[in-house]
Formats: C-alpha cells, structure tokens, sequence
C-alpha cells in the first residue's frame, strides 16, 4: 500500500491517533506510551542530526556495492539503524512535490530493495561521529536490463534519552524521537537509457514574477537525472536572467518556477527552457547520455 | 534543546493558528491600525555545517531575521552602537568592512553601498533586524525561508567564519585521530635472489645527411637484482661498430637488510662525492643508506601566541600540530624533511581573523640527521688519461639538527701534482630558517665559503667566496680568487608576476681582473611570458690599471606565448651593443594538439655568419614507446633523423612485461600488491583464485602519505616508480572492498623495493560471514521486548589441545544488544563458534534464560555466509 508522506503523513495521523494518545496519556492503564512522532521522510539531512553522504547511490554492474557515510554532527550519541525501501518522488497537479514510498514495488516498477543488503545494518554513533556503510547487492542471476530502485533508509533516535514525564504517579509519557532519512539507490544492468519528454512547458510574467511550469514524463528505461535551466530573454535576444533547477524524474513530475525579476518593461519576452542530464550531484560517469530538450516560450509582460 | 524548542513553537503556532477555523465565521474582528508583527524564534539551518535558533521579525508577508541572531552563529562580527543606530562590524575579513545605517537607511558592505527602504530593516530592542531577501544582495547571503516548518536555510560556497571553526574542529579531530604511522600487520623483507626482474631503458637513432656519414647509434641502461644485489650495466655504441668499450659502465651495489657497519657496497662504476666529481671504477664502502633520505630532524617551533584560542601548525597545508596551552607561549614539533619546509604557524580570532606566518625551513643535502655519522671508503681508478688511482676517507656527522661538520681526506694519482693528498674540513650551518651557510677548507686545493638566503616570499640572495690554491686539478683557469652574488626579487601587482634578478662575477686571474654581471626581467602576464636580460663582460688587464675594457655587452628580449590548443611561440632576438646588430633571431613553435602527440618547429638566423637553421620534429608517445622523427636543414645540408626509446620491465612472478615510453624507468623498483579470494583458505594463490577487482589500496612512504595505487585489471595494484630500497607501507581498508564480508589477512603490510626488479606482494582475502539475532525478554505469552546493553560474545571454537597451544581463540568479538535488543557481527571468518551471554549481568538485570549458549557455524562461500536468527530468550528471575 502506497502513502504519501511529508505534511500529508501529518494530515492523515490526525484526530483519531491524537485521541487515542489522549487517552492513553490521561486515562489509559499502561504506565509507558511510547510515541514514535516526527518521522521525516525524503531528505539527506534530518532533523535529528545526521547527516548521509553520498545522497543519491548509482551501482552500475558488474559493480554490487556502494559505500555510504554516515554523520552524526550533534553532541549526544545516537542509535542508528538502515532498511531498504521502495519509493520515489511524485508530483500533484498543484505542482507540489512529494514521496511515493512504499514497502513493495509498483506495477512496472524494478525494485532492487528485495535483494540489499547493509553491513553494518545497526550501530551506535558517537557525538560527532561518524561511520561508513557498504550497501551491497546480490542481484538474482538473468537479472533484465535496466535501472532498479530502491530506497536506502537510515533511522535514528537518540540513545538513552528518553523524555520522561510523570503523571499523578499511575502514568509515564515516554516520547521517543525518531528520524529517517532516505537516500535513493539506483542500480543499473545491461542497456540503460533515460530522456525526459516535456508534456506542457508554460511560462507568464506578471506582478515582478516569472512563473514557469513545465510537466514532463521520463523516457527510457533508467530514472532522469537532470537540470531545467531557463534564460529570459527580451525581444533583441539579450539574456536577462538565468537560472538552473535540478530536476529528477522517475515517471511522471512537475516543476514550478517562481522568480522574483528584475525590473523589466512591459513587451513581449521568451523564455528559453533547455533540460539536460547534468545533475550537479551526479557524477560524470553516472549521466545518461541525452539530447538536451529545448523550447521557447513567449511572453508578454502586461 | 532548541530544535525542540522549535517544534513546540510550530505546535503552538500551529494551535493559534486553527483557533480562526473554529471561531464564528460571522464575528467581526477590528481592522488594526498597524499591521500586527510577531517575534517568532525559527531554525536557522546553515547546510551541512549546523543550525542555531534565530529569532524572527514577521509582519504581514514579510519576515526579518535578527541580523545579530544569523551574524552570532556564522561569526560574522557585528556591533551596534545605540546611540548612532548604525550596526558595523567586518565580512569574513577585516578589510571587508560593513555598515547598516538604520537612521539614514543605507547599508555599505565593503566598496558597495545600499540605499534602504523603510521596509527593509526594523529596530526591535536594539536589535537590528534585516528583511531576509536583502542578505543576500548586501553579503551574498541567499537565505531561503519556509513558513511552514519556520526554517530558514543558508546553503553558501561563501567561506564563513562558521566554515572555518568547522573546519579546524574537524582538522583537529583528525589529527587527533590519525595514528602516527600505520602499523603493518605483515612486513615482507627482501630475500636473496641470484638473478631477478630486470629493467631496460633503451634508445635507439638513425641520422641520415647530405653531408655526413649516416649512423645509427643506441643507448642503453639495464638494470635487475644479481647475486642478493642491484646491478647496472650502460651500454653506447652504433649497429654497425657494435658497443663502444670505453663508454660501457658496469655496477653492482649489495645493500644488506641489517646492517651493522656498511649499508652499501659498491663495486664497479660510480662519481666521486669528494672535492671533485669524477667518473671511477672500484669499490665503495659506505654506511650511507641506500634510499634517499626524505626525513631529516624532529624540530620544536616556540613563539608568543597573540589569541589564546590556540595555535595551528600546518606543513604542507596539512595540520600537523596544536598548542592550546594557556601560557600563551606555544612549542609545536615540526618532522622536518630534506628539501623546502614550508610551515604555516596560524592563529584564529573570534570572527574568523587570521593572525600567523609563514616559516621556510630550507635542509639541504649535505646536513647529516643530528647524532648521525656517515662515513665511507672509495678505492679506485678515475677514468681520466692514464687511470690514475684515487682514495677517499670521509666522515660527516650531524653535530645538531643546526651543524653538520665532517672531514676527509683524498689521494689522487695524477703525476704532475704538487701533493697528491687532499685532506679538507667541511661545515654546512643552518644559521637561520632561510640562511644556509657552508665552509670547505681544503688547504692544498682552495677555500670556500658561501651563503644561501631565500625568504618566505621567494626572494633570494646568495653569495660564494673562493680562494684558490695553484693546484691545476682544482684551478684550470690559475685564479686568485673568485666572488659570485646574485638576487632574485619576485613581485606580484595586480595579479600579474614578475622577477628581478641580478648577478654578479669577480675573478681575480694572474693577469686581469675579469667582471660578469647580468640584470633581468621576467614576467608573467596572461598568456605572455615576456624577459629582457642584458650581460656584460669586462676585464681589466693589470698592465695596464687605467684600461676597463668592456668585452661582452648583449641585450637578449624574449618572448613566450601560451595559445589555445597548447601552442606555444617563443621568439628571442639577442642584441650585441657591442656590434650593434642583432647577433641572430629565433622563433619556436611548439603544439601538443592531443596528449600524445607533439609537433616542434624551430628557426634560427644568425647574422654574424649569415647562416640559417630550421628544423621539424615529431613526436609521438605511445603507452609504450616514443617515437620521434625530425628534419633539419642547416645551410644547404638536410639531415633527417629518427629515433625510438623507451622503457621494458619484466616480472617473473606473473611472467609478463610492463612496456613504458619514458626512458628513464631503469633504478626504480616496481611493486605489486595483488588482493586475492583465497577460496580454500590456504594463504596461497591457487589457480582460479581471482584477484579483487573492486577495491582501493593506498600507499605511504616517509614524507609521502596517503597516495592511491593504480589499478591493473587481473594483476592488482601497483606502485610504478617505487624508489628503491624504500619502504612501503600498503593499505588496504576493509570498508573498502566491494563486499563487506571479505576479510584480508593482513590490512596494512610493509614492504622493501627493490630496483630493476618488481616486489610481488599478494595478499589473501576471505570471504568471511555476518552474525545477527535478537536477545528478548519475554514478558507474557504474547508480548516479549528487546533488551538493550546485554552482553554477547561470539567465540571461535578450539580444542583444548589447541587453546594450550595457542593460549587463546583467535576470534573472539564482543558487542552490545541495541535498543530492540538485536545484536550484529560482520566480517567473522569461516568457522565453528559459540555465541554466548553473560550470565552475572544478567543476574544484575534480574534475568535468566533457559539457554545462555548457542553454537553457529560460518562457512566459506563466495559471497560470504549470512547467519540470522540467532535469539535468546529471557524471563524474570524469580
């Protein structure tokens, strides 16, 4: 089963969870709740201070392993512990971007989480501390070409700090801190390809704003890793701004620009929208080789 | 504690708020009169390097951030004064100087000044808070805010001062981590061989002219281990005449493993090191080590600290020392090596000043390590006319690490000396860190002094005094006494470089008195190299005192273009002032259009001799050869020539060879480091056994640290130019094997190179297993929790025949359960073990098990063996 998290896990955790910890706060029997609460999802830098690097893992066979760091840059030592996943980040039509996450793949999808393995898998980080992780693969023999997913997911709660609050002697609140912080794993096979294809590209200008919004779904066999730069340009052709956005896609995405311009008059402007493989976080040996996709949008400033 | 403090804000804000969502749609709430503003405290999330709390200013859809707040964590300074209203402080440095004006509403940073808008700074408390859009037009701060989770992040290539607390914490961390040198768990010694490896560097040239005798003439320089030692043969000749005899050169050097008196013995062809450097063939007995000496003298830095928050020693921009003591007067040790120091002593004030100096530290060569003493014993015959017979006794003792004083004592057989034995007493001083003094008294042959100064800066004088002796050997030209001068000046304004340099000769001959001065220029602007020098030449003959003739006066310009696609013109055109005309005109054009490839023109006018020389060359380098081919016209004359050259090694353990194009690979050793699986555990490399493709080795040697060792598919990985008759130390992380399971015998080993021959170092590798299980106390029928700190041990099991023998198991790993009680060992080799808890802690926890004991087996498979679910079950101790 899919869920989307970020604020909507927060939504959708409300009323009836909130009354059930009432209740077992102010009335319940048991002398201990302990609330996992605060789960983030999606970041390489989590609120309870740790900080992973690389923050995106590409293995590309006959390769099967891949080191990640691990950094704790608090002062109180913390446990830590890493599971696989499944998951990627998705778009509604409000432009708003979120994470699929689940336990098991989609349809169509090619999940590697099946078959990783972490050494080591749980451990304790000192303050300061830091610790490196292999995250290694056996993938099954006959594996068919293509890009697998998976999403690598290190937990972390502080050891030995647990809050506690007594309540008229019969009842201990106990809240636990818990964090995760996902990095995607990418593992590729035989003949990979990826593109995007733009689907709508929109561009206006009013109110001192620039608002951009292009949709665009993924091509070929591998997710897209990539920049959308964009260049305004007035009508002689003289570049007024220009700016790069990163941009992954491992389906379907959107992206919504909003820049505050300089002062410009009114008339009629274009924008120049070119989206290329150049991750800034991707090395070199890992971009898909793709012909950049360009257009030129007009606008009009009224 | 304050990122709590956030959370509970969000909540609380959270809370007020919903409280408009469940009020009455219908009640009426009083237009304020001025728009209402809040203090709210947000997180400041600097990235990858912290965050801080940071109070906000909002009002309407504007947020302001307390500039003192955002200025206090990244250790920006920052100061109001109240009374003026201005806030002023300085930008990473203290020549970027800033001001907030909050009355007049303007804002200067540096050069760049900001009119303000009413809007864009409020006044709280005295406390100046700044729109959180303008800190990035006025410091390039470019803050990113999110009302939703009151987060302000700041991700800057800006290098803050917060960067550089960091920083330094981090270095210091690391020092204090990095063990002193890394201690190998497995030394390889050289072993005695009576033939092994070999090396040749070869060279081979076919000339064809118009005017000459073709010729095709070769070089070569063989080298390998022969009878325990290094041996080295030289050969020059032509194809058609065979080798030339007296151009051969014969050595061969045994270097013993311990050695008590000699280090090297030397028999065959070497150069003296004595007052003369000549060509001999005998013997050399010396206990000066046979690799280069690279690490001189511990030495302690003293000085006054000017802040008390530390004083940071980096060599070679690396920390390599601290003082934090509260004295304020701070001693750090410096390993000092031969060649340049350069030792950065710094200081860090509270907002990121940078207070220290640069301290140069020359050693030169012929400093002996202080209480060290050198000495060797050369018997032989010089290869002059008539091999005459030479000796040398000599000694050099390291006094301090300041003074190295030695003596010798020389015999040379030539017939027409007034005295063939030529004792001298030698001093060299470091008289300073950039003064370098040396002294050579030989009474029979001459006296000399000089004197080296180079400053931090590079600027650099130096000045030699020689007194000559009649002795022909030593004074061809039959001088009285020769003074020589220089200084080179270096400069850099506005980014372009340029160098001074002076130079001045005085030698006093029987006859005259003969002057040499030179005066240049360099520079380096751009993609222009451009120099003018101007060299005179006088004598003053003493028949005649009043007569100064200026002999040589020439002015040479000259300049070298760096063009795109690696092209590069040189032009010179030398000036005779004398003459005045121009002596000839040159003009080099050289490109490398790809790495390998290189093309040279030259052409040469002389108008003395109304003669021109013009020629083409090409050369290609392959990965194993180089070949070049030319074409020279010289007057009416063509000659074309080729030639080829290149380096061979071989290695006998793998049966193969190693092809190079540089010629020069002859005296160096090569190693080998080959990580194997070894699949039946027998410590050797069978056959289909692999080689670990996926791993990444490193390699140090003294004054060379940390550097990574090149990979050869199916062989390993290799050190290339090993010096010879170092050591080695290879590394090779576990983390860093492809698979986390794999255990290498030895992860650090140690070994010697050899020269001419390749030092074969294979290491096995095991695929070992991964242990995990749970340790549960169960509470109910149904309800059983992780029990966290329990004590588990895996133990290998031996016999007991065996543990009298070996004393204790050879595996033995102790952990601790985590918080869900789960315990983890990886890297166990294969094997039969005993996992276990301990029985009194449990007790002190009021626990116990019906089972305490579990027996595991790890076996060996390819990819390791993978054991889970070893559990333990706890109850209550009644």
């Amino acid at each position: 089963m899919e869920k989307c998290e970020g604020n909507s896990t927060l939504k959708k955790a409300s009323t009836n969870q909130f009354l059930n910890f009432v209740r077992h706060t102010m009335f319940g029997q048991r002398r201990h709740v302990v609330i996992a609460a605060f789960v983030l999802f999606g970041i390489a830098y989590s609120d309870a201070g740790i900080s992973v690097y690389p923050t995106e893992i590409f293995v590309v066979s006959p390769n099967r392993s891949a080191p990640l760091t691990i950094s704790n840059p608090t002062d109180s030592i913390i446990e830590v512990w890493v599971s696989f996943g499944h998951g990627y980040p998705v778009a509604f039509d409000s432009g708003k971007v979120s994470m699929s996450r689940s336990d098991t793949a989609g349809i169509g999808d090619l999940t590697a989480s099946k078959w990783l393995r972490v050494y080591p898998q749980r451990f304790t980080l000192g303050a300061q501390g830091a610790q490196v992780i292999r995250v290694f693969g056996t993938p099954p023999p006959g594996l068919a070409s293509g890009e697998y997913w998976a999403r690598v997911v290190v937990s972390s709660k502080p050891k030995n700090a647990r809050l506690a609050v007594t309540r008229n002697n019969q009842t201990k609140l106990m809240m636990e801190l818990v964090s995760q912080t996902t990095v995607p794993y990418h593992f590729r096979t035989g003949v990979v390809s990826s593109s995007v294809v733009v689907k709508q590209a929109r561009a206006s200008m009013d109110d001192g704003y620039l608002r951009l919004r292009v949709d665009l779904r993924r091509a070929g066999n591998a997710a897209f890793w990539g920049r959308i730069n964009y260049k305004l340009l007035s009508s002689s052709g003289k570049v007024i701004r220009m700016k790069d956005y990163r941009v992954v896609a491992y389906k379907e995405m959107s992206y919504s620009v909003l820049d505050t311009l300089p002062s410009v008059y009114e008339g009629p402007y274009s924008v120049e929208l070119i989206i290329d493989n150049v991750h800034p976080s991707v090395a070199a040996q890992y971009r898909i080789s793709s012909e950049p996709f360009r257009q030129r949008i007009p606008v009009t400033v009224p | 504690m304050h990122r709590h403090r956030v959370r509970y804000h969000l909540i609380f804000r959270a809370m007020i708020l919903m409280c408009p969502l469940f009020s009455t749609a219908s009640s009426q709430q009083p237009v304020p009169s001025s728009p209402p503003e809040e203090l709210v405290p947000i997180e400041f999330d600097l990235k990858r390097d912290g965050r801080a709390e940071v109070v906000s200013l909002q009002r309407e859809n504007k947020v302001y951030l307390s500039v003192r707040g955002v200025f206090d964590f990244l250790r920006i300074k920052n100061d109001y004064a109240p009374t003026e209203g201005i806030l002023s402080g300085f930008f990473i440095t203290p020549d970027t100087s800033y001001v907030i004006d909050t009355r007049a509403m303007k804002a200067r940073v540096g050069n760049r000044s900001m009119s303000l808008l009413p809007d864009d700074v409020t006044l709280r408390a005295d406390i100046v808070y700044l729109r959180i859009e303008l800190f990035d037009p006025l410091f390039g701060l470019a803050i990113q805010y999110n009302p939703r989770t009151l987060k302000a992040s700041l991700a800057t290539q800006v290098a803050l001062p917060v960067f550089l607390n960091s920083k330094i914490k981090r270095l210091e961390d690391e020092l204090a981590g990095r063990p002193l040198r890394l201690k190998p768990e497995a030394t390889f010694e050289r072993t005695f061989s009576w033939i092994n490896g070999g090396q040749l560097d070869y060279s081979f040239r076919q000339t064809l002219s118009s005017a000459v005798i073709p010729s095709r003439s070769f070089s070569t320089r063989i080298t390998g281990m022969l009878i325990g030692g290094d041996a080295e043969a030289r050969f020059i000749g032509n194809l058609s005449s065979g080798v030339d005899i007296t151009q051969t050169r014969l050595h061969w050097r045994y270097v013993p493993v311990k050695a008590p008196l000699f280090k090297q013995y030397v028999v065959g062809d070497f150069v003296t090191s004595g007052l003369l450097s000549r060509e001999i063939y005998g013997v050399q007995l010396t206990n000066h080590p046979a690799n280069p000496r690279i690490f001189f003298a511990d030495e302690t830095l003293s000085g006054q600290a000017v802040t008390s928050r530390g004083v940071y020693m980096f060599e070679s921009s690396r920390l390599s020392a601290v003082d934090h003591s509260a004295s304020g007067r701070y001693n750090l040790n410096s390993a000092l090596t031969y060649g340049v120091n350069y030792i950065d002593i710094l200081e860090f004030g509270d907002w990121g000043e940078t207070f220290g100096s640069t301290r140069r530290i020359a050693i030169p060569a012929s400093l002996v390590p202080p209480g060290e003493i050198d000495y060797d014993v050369v018997v032989g015959r010089l290869r002059d006319v008539g091999d005459p017979w030479h000796g040398e006794l000599s000694s050099q003792w390291g006094v301090t690490s300041r003074v190295t004083a030695g003596v010798r004592m020389e015999y040379y057989g030539y017939d027409n000396l007034p005295t063939k034995v030529f004792p001298d007493f030698n001093v060299t001083a470091r008289l300073a860190d950039h003064l370098i003094g040396e002294a050579l008294l030989s009474p029979n042959a001459f006296l000399r002094g000089t004197l080296d100064l180079t400053l931090p800066s590079l600027v650099s004088a130096g000045f030699s005094y020689t007194d000559y002796r009649s002795v022909r050997l030593f004074n061809p030209r039959n001088a009285i006494n020769e003074i020589t001068g220089h200084v080179v000046v270096p400069f850099s304004p506005d980014g372009m470089r340029f160098a001074f340099d002076l130079s001045g000769t005085q030698t006093i001959l029987s006859p005259a008195r003969e002057r040499k001065a030179r005066i240049g220029l360099s520079a380096f602007i751009g993609v222009f190299s451009p120099r003018i020098a101007t060299q005179y030449g006088w004598i003053h003959p003493y028949d005649n005192l009043d007569e100064t003739n200026l002999v040589f006066h020439e002015t040479e310009p000259s300049l070298r273009v760096r063009l795109p696609a690696n092209l590069f013109v040189t032009l010179a055109a030398p000036f005779n002032h004398i003459e005045g005309s121009f002596r000839n005109f040159r003009v080099g054009v050289l490109i490398q259009p790809v790495s390998n490839l290189l093309l040279e023109f030259e052409y040469d006018r002389n108008f003395a001799i109304q003669s021109t020389f013009a020629r083409f060359r090409l050369q290609w380098i392959s990965p194993f050869t180089r070949v070049t081919a030319g074409v020279t016209r010289g007057g009416d004359n063509l000659l074309f020539d080729q030639s080829v050259s290149g380096s061979v090694g071989a290695v006998p353990e793998l049966g193969e060879f190693f092809f190079e194009s540089n010629p020069s690979r002859a005296g160096y050793g090569t190693m080998l480091i080959a990580p194997f699986i070894d699949a039946n555990l027998n410590g050797i490399r069978d056959a289909g056994e692999p080689i670990i493709s996926s791993a990444r080795l490193r390699a140090s040697t003294i004054g060379v640290g940390g550097f990574r060792l090149t990979q050869l598919p199916e062989i390993g990985w290799v050190i290339p130019r090993a010096i010879p008759y170092q050591n080695y130390v290879v590394e090779l992380p576990q983390i860093d094997l492809e698979n986390p399971l794999w255990i290498p015998r030895y992860r650090v080993v140690e070994a010697n190179s050899a020269p001419g021959t390749s030092t074969y170092i294979s290491i096995p590798v095991i695929a070992g297993g991964s242990l995990r299980g749970t340790v549960l106390h169960l509470k109910g029928p149904t309800l059983q929790e992780g029990v966290e700190f329990v004590k588990v041990t895996l133990r290998e099991d031996v016999s007991d025949e065996e543990l009298v023998r070996v004393g204790r198991p050879r595996y033995e790993k102790k952990v601790e359960t985590f918080s869900t009680g789960d315990f983890e060992v990886i890297g166990v080799p294969p094997g039969k073990y005993t996992v276990s808890l301990d029985g009194l802690q449990l007790a002190s926890l009021r626990l116990q098990g019906r089972q305490l004991t579990r027996p595991v087996t790890i076996e060996a498979k390819t990819d390791g063996d993978i054991v889970e679910g070893v559990n333990f079950i706890l109850i209550e101790r009644k």
